[in-house]
């Protein structure tokens, strides 16, 4: 079999590769780039981090300028020009606002008991914090950038030219079925799940 | 569109083995199918649904949010941010002065 390359990433998928792998076949794994939850990690890390980093690349960093005599003097200084850069913490924090709820959802859909009911909602909610978000952003970002963060998520949601839409009947008859994410007219207030 | 044979076929013999094993129709041992948006794999749902009609066919979910971060993370602006902060987590992450501190 010609099959040079088997790409990991769902852990169903990943199940399936070590069912499919045998020694006859020569396939490298790889792991894909399009799992991209890391970059609100990144970015998350990155932001609490700053008084640390504050702290080492400070005045006070004597030890810190040691550790970095080895590293390419053009490197050094562009993260010290990050570092100091007021408009680069706030933008930081700005996309980890927009970038986090897209990755907590895609965690919360890789879960076991995940339900179909659950995509309606979900992505409605995705939506209209990208709407927010833009709201928000002020002058941090430009008017293009924030149309165009709207116009991918609803372009993956509602499809558009070759992107299949993610929006389907499916999803809206489970979303109104389920009693935990549609509730009576008499309900107070959404049944949990247990 | 080989491809989209390829997974059709692979498609229809998992949920046949599937029935058999179970002794039961296929609509009933399964309710649906979820596959990548791939053109490929679309077609081939697609062709499994014309002979399994009375699944259910969708798209991953999960695969498509992970999409949504790549669109919004490939827009210009973004990108500039991600990769500027990707510039400072590699710098931190190899220097050992700052190992287990970033």
């Amino acid at each position: 079999m010609r099959l040079r390359f088997f790409v990991k990433s769902h852990k169903h998928v990943q199940a399936m590769s070590d069912k499919t792998r045998s020694p006859s076949i020569r396939a490298l794994t790889l792991c894909p780039g399009t799992r991209l939850a890391f970059v609100a990690l990144m970015l998350q890390r990155v932001t609490e981090s700053r008084a640390t980093f504050d702290a080492m690349l400070g005045e006070r960093a004597g030890k810190w300028n040691e550790a970095t005599s080895s590293v390419d003097t053009s490197v050094v200084e562009n993260v010290e020009r990050t570092r100091r850069s007021y408009e680069f913490w706030k933008q930081a924090e700005s996309a980890l606002a927009l970038l986090q709820p897209l990755s907590d959802a895609t965690h919360h859909v890789e879960s076991d008991d995940c339900k179909s009911s659950w995509v309606f909602p979900l992505v409605t909610a995705l939506m209209a914090d990208c709407v927010k978000w833009s709201e928000l952003a002020g002058d941090l970002y430009k008017e293009e950038t924030k149309h165009q963060v709207i116009k991918a998520v609803r372009d993956r949601w509602e499809g558009a030219g070759l992107l299949v839409a993610l929006k389907s009947d499916v999803a809206l008859f489970a979303c109104l079925v389920d009693p935990n994410t549609s509730p009576s007219a008499g309900d107070p207030r959404p049944r949990q799940y247990p | 569109m080989k491809n989209a044979f390829f997974s059709r076929d692979a498609l229809l013999a998992e949920l046949e083995a599937g029935a058999n094993e179970s002794g039961q129709a296929v609509y009933e041992m399964y309710c649906g199918i979820a596959g990548d948006s791939v053109s490929y794999n679309q077609a081939a749902l697609r062709c499994v649904e014309s002979v399994h009609s009375k699944l259910v066919i969708g798209e991953c979910v999960a695969h498509t949010v992970g999409l949504m971060i790549e669109g919004v993370s490939n827009v210009a602006e973004l990108r500039a941010i991600v990769e500027r902060t990707r510039e400072v987590a590699v710098f931190c992450e190899e220097s050992q002065a700052c190992a287990g501190n970033v």
